[in-house]
C-alpha cells in the first residue's frame, strides 16, 4: 500500500553533502517525526519524497513504485511547508479545492469534498473567506485541508507549527494527530522542538550532520538513547564520564540524593522550586549534574550542602563516545 | 534538479525574453543618451541639424558668464525648491499617516492624482490663481485688501511656488511608505520620558527620519534641475533655469550641440547627486 | 494645529484648480473668477473643435500603446528576475530605474536626437516608443510587489497538487499578477497623457498632443477652452485613480500595510 522505503539516500548541494547515506523503512499508516537541528537534513528528506529535489544516489521505494522517474506534479503526495503556501488570490474553498479542480473532478463532488475536509479541519462554514482574513490557526487548518484533498498517499508536513504560539501549538497537535489516525495516512512530519516530536510521532527519527542518529519510538528514544547527540538533543543533561570505560546517561529524575552512603560525593550549588517539582544544580568534580524530583518526596538539604548522588543501575546505560 | 529548482534555471526561453527586454531598453534608453554625448563634440550648424567634428568649443562656451549665471541661478533655486518641498511635505504626511484608513486612501488619491497631472495643467492653473482677473489679486481687491491690483507671475516667488506645488506630492508619496510604517513607540518612549509632545518633532522624528529625508531632498533637487514649463509660465526670463535654456538652444535656435554639451553637464551633476544620495542611504542603513 | 495644516495644505493643493473650474464655466470670453454667469459654451467648443478633439484622440492614443509598451517591457523584466535571479535580469531591471532618476530634459534631447538620427523626428510612433521606454520605471516597482507575494513555496503547494508548469502559470503566477500589471499600465497612460516635455522635443511641431496644445494656446494668448480642457484632463486623471482604488489596494500598493 503506502508503505515507503528509503535506501542509501544521498543529496549534495555544491559542496555540502546534506544527505548522507539515509534509510528509512516506514509502514502503512506510520506517523513519522524528523528532529534536529537547522541544517541537518530533515527537510531535504521532506523534500526528496515530495519530488522538489532529485536525490544524487539511493532510491525512494513508494509501495512497491520507485519514485525517481515522478516528477512532483504527479507523485500524489500532500504537502504543509513552513510558510504554509497558501495562494493568497484565493479563498479558503478555492484554495482547497484547487488540486481537485487540476485533476478535473465535477463540480458536485468538488464541493461536497471541500466541505468534508473544512468540517474534519474544524473550518466548516468558512468556505467564502479570504485566507487572508484568517487567523494564523485557520490558516494551518486551510493549509492541511488543501494537502490532503486529493487523498495523498504520502502526506508530509514541514515545521508547519512553528509559528503559533505555545497553546495554539498543543491543540494543532492534538488535531493533527486525530486526522492522521482516523485517515490512517503515512506521515513525515518535521520538527526542531522534541517535544513537539514525543507528542506526535509513532517513531522519531533524530538526524545529525545529514545522517540518522537514532531512529525509535519516543519512550525507547527517551529511556534509552543511542547516541550522546540524541540523549542531549532530547534534554537529558546528565552524562557522566567515567575513566577507561564509556560515559554512562542519567536522566535527572533518577538522581537520588543522601547525606551519606554509597554513590558520587557532590555540593548542591543551586535549587528552585517549579510547582510540584524541586530542581537541583549539583556539582560532581568538573561537572554540573541535574536532578529533580517531586517536592518533599526526598531529604532537604541547603544550598551548598555536601551530598551523596546515586541511581539505580537499570536507569542508567552507556553511551557510546 | 526539482522541478522547483528547474524554474530557477535559465531556460532559452527566459534568456530570449532577458536579451529582448535588456535590447529594447538599451536602444531606446542608452544609445539616445550616448548619441547626445557624441553630439555634445560636433559643430553647430545654421542650416542643418549639426558636422560631425569632434570639438570642445560647445563646452567652452558652458564656461562664459551667460551660462554660469544661468546653472547658478539654476541650483540656487533647485535647491531652495527641494528644501522647501521636504519641509511641506514631510509634517503633512507625518499627519496623515495617523488617520484613519479610508482618510488615508483619500489623501493617497489625492496625491497620486497631484502627481500624475501634468506640469502644463498645473502652471496653467497658477497662472489664472495669481492673475489680476481671476486669481489673488483680484480677491485682495474685492475684499479691500489691495487698492491697485496687478498680476503676480511672472516672478521668482511664482515659479518657486509653481515647482514647490509640483514637487509636493512626489516627496509625499516618496515618504509615505516609511513614515507610515515607523515604530510609533518610539515616539511614545519619548514622551514618557520627557520630552514635550511638540518638541517629539524636532528630538526624535527629524533625527530618525534624516535617513529618507536627506535623499529625497536629493532626489528633488536633481527633479526640479529639469523642470521646464514652470520657469516658462510663470517665471520671468531671468528666472529662467538651464532646462529652458537648453530646450531653447535645441529647439529655438537649433544649436543641437550646444543643447547636447548642456544636458551632458545636467547628466554629469545629476550622476553625481545620485551617488551621493546613494552614499548618504547606505551608510545610514546597517 | 494639525487640522489647520491640513486645511492650509488642503486648500493650497485645491485652490488652482477651483479657479480653474470657475474660469471654464464662465461665461465670458476673458479669463474672470468668479464667473458671472454660468455657461458650457467651453466644453462645447472643446468637444467639438477638431483641433481640439484631434489633440484627445492622439494623446489617448499615445497614452494607451506607450502603457502596453511599458507593461509588457516591465513585466518580461520581472518574470525574468523571478525565474532566473541571474545578475543579467539583475542589470536589466536596473537599468530600467534609470529613465525615473534623471531629469526628463535629458531624456527628451537624447531621444530627440536619436530619433533625428533614424530618420523618424516628428513621428507619433517616436513619441508612443520614447513614452513607453522611459515610464517603465512605475510599472517595473509595481509588478516586482506582485511577484513577490509569489513565493517559491507557493509554487511548489500548486506543483505538489498536480500543476505543470503551464497550469502554474495560469492558475497561480497570472492571477497574482495581473492587479499589479494592470495598475501599472493605468499609471503609465495617465501619466503619458500628461506628459509635455519629451513629447514636444520629440515631436511637438507635428504631433500635438493635449499639454502640448494647452501650453501653445497658453504662452500665445489664451482662452477659456483652455481652462475646460485642463478640467477635462484633472477629471479624467482621478476617475482613472478613482477606479483603480477600486480594483487595487492603493494604500498597500504604496506600502503602508502596518499587518506585514
Amino acid at each position: 500500500m503506502a508503505a515507503l522505503t528509503i535506501s542509501n539516500l544521498r543529496k549534495s548541494f555544491g559542496t555540502f553533502d546534506a544527505l548522507k547515506d539515509i534509510s528509512i523503512s516506514v509502514t502503512d499508516g506510520e506517523f513519522i517525526c524528523l528532529l534536529g537541528g537547522s541544517g541537518c537534513g530533515k527537510t531535504t528528506i521532506l523534500r526528496l519524497i515530495a519530488g522538489l529535489e532529485t536525490h544524487d544516489d539511493g532510491q525512494i521505494l513508494l509501495g512497491s513504485d520507485d519514485l525517481t522517474a515522478i516528477p512532483c506534479h504527479k507523485r500524489n503526495i500532500g504537502m504543509v511547508f513552513q510558510s504554509l503556501a497558501l495562494f493568497p488570490h484565493l479563498n479558503v474553498g478555492d484554495n482547497v479545492a484547487y488540486g481537485m479542480r487540476l485533476a478535473g473532478f465535477p463540480a458536485a463532488k468538488i464541493t461536497s469534498e471541500v466541505s468534508r475536509l473544512l468540517n474534519l479541519v474544524g473550518l466548516s462554514g468558512l468556505m467564502d473567506r479570504s485566507v487572508a482574513a484568517l487567523s494564523g490557526g485557520q490558516q494551518q487548518r486551510v493549509a492541511i485541508a488543501r494537502a490532503l484533498a486529493l487523498q495523498p498517499q504520502v502526506f508530509l508536513m514541514d515545521e508547519p507549527f512553528s509559528a503559533l504560539d505555545a497553546a495554539l501549538r498543543d491543540q494543532m497537535q492534538e488535531e493533527i494527530k486525530r486526522i492522521q489516525r482516523d485517515l490512517g495516512i503515512t506521515t513525515f512530519f518535521v520538527t526542531h522542538d522534541q517535544r513537539e516530536a514525543m507528542a506526535l510521532a509513532d517513531r522519531i527519527v533524530v538526524m545529525n550532520d545529514g545522517k540518522i542518529e537514532q531512529a525509535a519510538s519516543p519512550e525507547e528514544l527517551y529511556t534509552r538513547p543511542a547516541t550522546r547527540f540524541v540523549a542531549e538533543f532530547i534534554g537529558i543533561n546528565n552524562i557522566i564520564a567515567r575513566d577507561g570505560q564509556m560515559p554512562i546517561a542519567v536522566r535527572p529524575e533518577a538522581l537520588v540524593l543522601g547525606a551519606s552512603g554509597d554513590g558520587i560525593s557532590g555540593k548542591i550549588m543551586r535549587q528552585r522550586r517549579l510547582g510540584a517539582l524541586l530542581e537541583r544544580e549539583i556539582k560532581v568534580g568538573g561537572q554540573t549534574l541535574f536532578q529533580s524530583e517531586i517536592a518533599g518526596s526526598g531529604v532537604s538539604f541547603d544550598i551548598g550542602a555536601e551530598v551523596m548522588v546515586s541511581w539505580p543501575d537499570e536507569k542508567a546505560w552507556a553511551l557510546p563516545a | 534538479m526539482g522541478a522547483a529548482r528547474m524554474m530557477r534555471m535559465p531556460s532559452y526561453g527566459s534568456r530570449l525574453i532577458s536579451g529582448l527586454a535588456f535590447g529594447v531598453m538599451a536602444v531606446f534608453f542608452v544609445v539616445p543618451l550616448i548619441f547626445m554625448i557624441v553630439v555634445s563634440f560636433y559643430q553647430p550648424d545654421p542650416m542643418g541639424f549639426y558636422k560631425v567634428d569632434f570639438v570642445w568649443e560647445n563646452y567652452a562656451k558652458f564656461f562664459s558668464s551667460f551660462y554660469y549665471t544661468v546653472s547658478l541661478r539654476s541650483l540656487y533655486s533647485s535647491a531652495l525648491g527641494a528644501v522647501l518641498v521636504v519641509a511641506f511635505a514631510f509634517p503633512l504626511v507625518l499627519f496623515v499617516s495617523d488617520l484613519s484608513r479610508s482618510h488615508q486612501q483619500f489623501w493617497i488619491i489625492s496625491l497620486l492624482s497631484l502627481m500624475c497631472l501634468s506640469e502644463v495643467i498645473i502652471g496653467f492653473a497658477w497662472l489664472i490663481l495669481m492673475s489680476q482677473s481671476a486669481g489673488i489679486p483680484g480677491f485682495l481687491e474685492w475684499i479691500g485688501l489691495w487698492d491697485n491690483p496687478r498680476s503676480l507671475s511672472p516672478s521668482f516667488g511664482a515659479m518657486m511656488i509653481g515647482l514647490v506645488f509640483l514637487g509636493f506630492s512626489i516627496v509625499a508619496l516618496i515618504l509615505y511608505p516609511s513614515v507610515s510604517r515607523r515604530d510609533r513607540s518610539i515616539e511614545e518612549a519619548a514622551v514618557t520620558l520627557g520630552t514635550p509632545p511638540r518638541l517629539v518633532f524636532f528630538k526624535i522624528l527629524l533625527p530618525t527620519f534624516r535617513a529618507s529625508l536627506v535623499p529625497v531632498t536629493l532626489t528633488m533637487f536633481v527633479y526640479m534641475l529639469g523642470v521646464f514649463v514652470m520657469p516658462t509660465m510663470l517665471g520671468r526670463p531671468k528666472d529662467w533655469t538651464m532646462t529652458v535654456i537648453i530646450s531653447d538652444k535645441a529647439l529655438g535656435d537649433a544649436n543641437l550641440p550646444l543643447g547636447a554639451a548642456l544636458a551632458v553637464v545636467m547628466l554629469i551633476v545629476t550622476v553625481l547627486v545620485l551617488i551621493a544620495s546613494a552614499v548618504l542611504t547606505r551608510r545610514r542603513t546597517p | 494645529m494639525r487640522t489647520l495644516y491640513f486645511w492650509i495644505i488642503g486648500t493650497l493643493l485645491i485652490a488652482p484648480f477651483v479657479v480653474v473650474l470657475g474660469v471654464s464655466v464662465g461665461a465670458s470670453s476673458n479669463i474672470a473668477f468668479p464667473p458671472e454667469s454660468l455657461s458650457i459654451i467651453w466644453y462645447r467648443e472643446l468637444l467639438t473643435e477638431p483641433e481640439w478633439l484631434a489633440a484627445i484622440g492622439r494623446s489617448l492614443l499615445i497614452a494607451v500603446v506607450a502603457g502596453l509598451i511599458a507593461t509588457v517591457l516591465a513585466l518580461a523584466i520581472n518574470y525574468v528576475l523571478w525565474r532566473t535571479k541571474t545578475g543579467f535580469a539583475k542589470a536589466t531591471f536596473a537599468l530600467g530605474l534609470g529613465p525615473f532618476l534623471l531629469p526628463p530634459i535629458i531624456l527628451a534631447l537624447g531621444a530627440s536626437l536619436f530619433w533625428a538620427q533614424v530618420g523618424w523626428y516628428g513621428r507619433m510612433e517616436a513619441t508612443i516608443i520614447s513614452h513607453g521606454v522611459f515610464f517603465v520605471t512605475l510599472p517595473l516597482v509595481i509588478i516586482a510587489r506582485g511577484f513577490a507575494a509569489l513565493t517559491d513555496e507557493v509554487v511548489e503547494a500548486a506543483q505538489m497538487m498536480g500543476a505543470t508548469p503551464a497550469q502554474v502559470f495560469r492558475t497561480v503566477v497570472f492571477p497574482l499578477v495581473a492587479p499589479y500589471v494592470f495598475t501599472g499600465f493605468a499609471l503609465v497612460a495617465i501619466i503619458s497623457v500628461n506628459e509635455y516635455l519629451i513629447a514636444n522635443m520629440i515631436s511637438g511641431f507635428v504631433v500635438e498632443t493635449l499639454p502640448i496644445k494647452i501650453f501653445n494656446n497658453v504662452r500665445y494668448g489664451y482662452s477659456p477652452v483652455v481652462a475646460a480642457a485642463s478640467i477635462f484632463f484633472v477629471a479624467l486623471t482621478v476617475t482613472i485613480l478613482l477606479i483603480l482604488s477600486r480594483i487595487t489596494d492603493l494604500v498597500a500598493l504604496f506600502g503602508t500595510s502596518k499587518d506585514t
